[in-house]
């Protein structure tokens, strides 16, 4: 134990001062946020701490999703002025004393009651696994109100988030390893990303997501440039585990992590046959373990094997029409293909402008003319970063199967939240276009902004890199600023 | 390194000047609604639709109109004030809205009484809920010249005459509120944080990206 305690030591050592800033940074940036933000006006917030709740005072998964939820919970809702706030932006939160007060005498009234157990409902989170809301139990144990609780779990996500920023700034260094000063700009970029600070400064699966996210494609760039060794294969198992058992979202980055390790095992064959097979069947053992656990505990208590994920995994083909949706929930439509989305393009309006910002309950947009002024320096960052892959053409040649990996991952997360839209489709033209589903490909994000900054070469390189950090902290704050006049202006 | 330092020094600089701009802008805010409450869901509309109202008043300075509506990517939206057959005002929201629409709209120079408001909603597949009270068929709104069963609940905005800063210390204390750890001090910890933020993130960029560089290989 000790023994990997100390490579432990020594690994953490031997992490550039720069990728411990970036950690710092986003840590910092998401505490913020944890405060800028309401309680639970961010998506799901209130289902989230029921999961948790449930947990921590049971010891039981949830058993339903209806959103009924504790006495406490609802109180604290109701004295929140939630349902006045959600989705109808120019209603801000409680605003005066004596709201307070009233929250206050509500919330005390409940404590002085008998305790009331957990009713079991955790709404859209009951099927999520238990990862996540199981860490969340620490902070939620040292607090003995609704929003202590809330606070401090909120800055365990915000931990999260320093994670995130540390993994993707050590993808960065792998994937681009002669270039140390990208690497920062990599790094520095997603710890700012304001959309990292706004999930990861809530109560949210996600934080945890983009975190084991990060790590997979840092192993995976690792595996790439130094080979497969044993101890790789364990951590490329167990950060599979690990997102397995953090979101069902998770699921759509597996068969392409999968890939990766196939290649990175059939490379490493060249030097030891024996050593690469152990090597990929102990990572896929590590991985499937938890699942397994899973199904097998599903089969002895009567439910069904693979639980949510049973009716999914039942799915043979996809119909013409969901690949026509899912296309089109990206991309332009083709000669032939139903419009599905009249009126709508996908690509500007669901991603772009989601990313440059919709916060709170998807109710908290920049004016359209930020969103257009966006265009500019997005544009000169895909021309730079196109460029920097032209130049550098005949190294990407050399990594093709690096590349196909990272590419795999991202469009089975891509297809993932395509069909998981095309469920609720006509009835919601896209419900889960939101950005911070993709959010698990910031690593990738990291690697795109450091080649552009590489792509005006050396000389100006550091100084466009400097203006893509620059134009991230100012995205951040003003995504800040935009929340702060919503909901206390 | 003086491109760097001369590149981090501009940057901070319009974030600072944005910054002085923003506070220096006066909110929008909603300057009264035209009485009806968000209490029944008139309507839930797929294909194009054209609602209008009478008995709307558009006040002097108006810079936007809500409708009170749900929708998750709404679609584009034009609307009309129209009074005695003309059309006074006019604006559109563009799709991909979520929950109520805010059109914007040319503030009109005078208030304008007994107008008709009439929105159109473009084709597209989702449902749009349109909320309002029920109403007598006489004053009610029309759904493509079909009385619906009440009013659509409108608000009407202006642009107010105080601008950000004048309110920063009610904002302050208003963020304070509905807390564990409350208090104004909790807002200013937040821009503490963000400086934090700012200085670490330049301190980096002005020192020790120059150290990087050096050991990059050419």
């Amino acid at each position: 134990m000790s023994r990997h305690a100390s490579a432990l030591a020594r690994a953490l050592r031997r992490v550039p001062r720069a990728g411990w800033l970036c950690a710092i940074v986003a840590g910092l940036s998401a505490a913020c946020w944890s405060i800028v933000s309401p309680p639970f006006q961010v998506p799901d917030e209130q289902d989230h701490y029921a999961y948790v709740k449930q947990l921590a005072e049971t010891g039981r998964l949830p058993s339903s999703d209806f959103e009924i939820s504790s006495p406490e919970l609802v109180l604290t809702l109701i004295g929140l002025r939630y349902n006045e706030v959600r989705n109808q932006p120019r209603n801000h939160t409680i605003s005066s004393q004596a709201q307070e007060g009233e929250l206050n005498r509500d919330l005390a009234m409940i404590r002085e009651q008998p305790a009331q157990r957990a009713s079991g409902a955790a709404g859209v989170a009951a099927s999520e696994p238990p990862l996540y809301y199981a860490l969340e139990v620490g902070p939620y144990s040292l607090a003995g109100t609704v929003l202590g609780r809330l606070a401090l779990m909120r800055l365990l996500s915000a931990l999260m988030a320093a994670v995130t920023a540390l993994f993707a700034f050590l993808f960065v260094r792998e994937a681009l390893p002669r270039a140390p000063w990208a690497w920062a700009i990599g790094g520095f970029a997603v710890a700012l990303a304001p959309l990292l600070g706004f999930v990861s400064g809530a109560v949210n699966p996600d934080a945890m997501l983009f975190a084991v996210s990060a790590a997979l494609y840092y192993l995976l760039a690792r595996a790439f440039r130094r080979g497969l060794t044993r101890r790789l294969a364990i951590a490329l198992g167990a950060v599979l585990a690990l997102g397995l058992l953090t979101k069902l979202n998770f699921i759509g980055l597996v068969p392409g992590a999968l890939l990766g390790v196939l290649i990175v095992g059939r490379r490493a064959a060249r030097t030891s046959r024996g050593t690469a097979i152990r090597s990929v069947a102990l990572a896929c053992c590590v991985a499937a373990a938890p699942a397994v656990l899973y199904a097998l505990v599903n089969a002895v208590s009567g439910h069904r094997v693979l639980g949510e994920v049973s009716g999914a995994s039942a799915r043979t083909h996809l119909s013409l029409h969901e690949i026509s949706y899912i296309w089109q929930l990206y991309l332009p439509r083709l000669p032939g293909m139903a419009n599905d989305f009249p009126g709508l393009f996908t690509a500007r309006q669901l991603w772009f402008d989601g990313f440059v910002g919709l916060y709170g309950w998807l109710d908290t947009p920049f004016p359209g003319w930020v969103d257009t002024l966006a265009l500019i320096p997005a544009g000169a960052i895909v021309l730079l970063c196109g460029r920097s892959l032209l130049s550098d053409r005949a190294v990407l040649l050399g990594r093709a199967g690096e590349l196909m990996v990272y590419a795999g991952i991202a469009l089975g997360l891509l297809l993932l939240v395509g069909l998981d839209s095309y469920r609720s489709f006509p009835a919601t033209d896209a419900e889960y276009a939101q950005v911070r589903y993709l959010m698990p490909l910031l690593a990738l994000l990291g690697a795109a902004l450091a080649l552009a900054a590489r792509g005006v070469g050396r000389r100006w390189g550091p100084t466009v890199g400097a203006l893509i950090v620059v134009l991230f902290l100012a995205h951040d704050i003003f995504s800040q600023l935009q929340v702060v006049a919503r909901y206390y202006g | 390194m003086r491109e760097v330092r001369a590149a981090v020094a501009a940057g901070l600089a319009i974030i600072a000047t944005a910054i002085g701009l923003v506070l220096a802008h006066a909110p929008e805010g909603t300057a009264r609604t035209n009485g009806v409450a968000s209490v029944d869901r008139l309507a839930s509309v797929r294909a194009s639709a054209r609602v209008c109202q009478s008995g709307e008043a558009l006040e002097r300075g108006t810079s936007a109109i809500v409708v009170l509506t749900s929708a998750f990517h709404g679609p584009r939206v034009t609307a009309q004030v129209l009074h005695g057959g003309q059309v006074v005002a006019s604006g559109h929201q563009g799709s991909n809205w979520n929950g109520t629409v805010t059109i914007p709209v040319k503030p009109p120079a005078h208030t304008i009484e007994h107008a008709t408001f009439c929105f159109e909603l473009s084709p597209q597949h989702e449902v749009v809920s349109l909320y309002g009270d029920e109403a007598p068929t006489q004053l009610a709104a029309t759904l493509n010249d079909v009385a619906l069963p009440g009013r659509v609940g409108l608000e009407y905005l202006h642009v107010g005459n105080r601008p950000w800063w004048s309110s920063v210390a009610s904002i302050a204390y208003h963020v304070g509120l509905g807390r564990a750890f409350g208090g104004t001090w909790i807002a200013f910890f937040a821009i503490a944080l963000m400086a934090a933020v700012t200085a670490l993130v330049a301190g980096f960029l002005l020192r020790d990206l120059r150290d990087l560089r050096r050991e990059t290989p050419s």
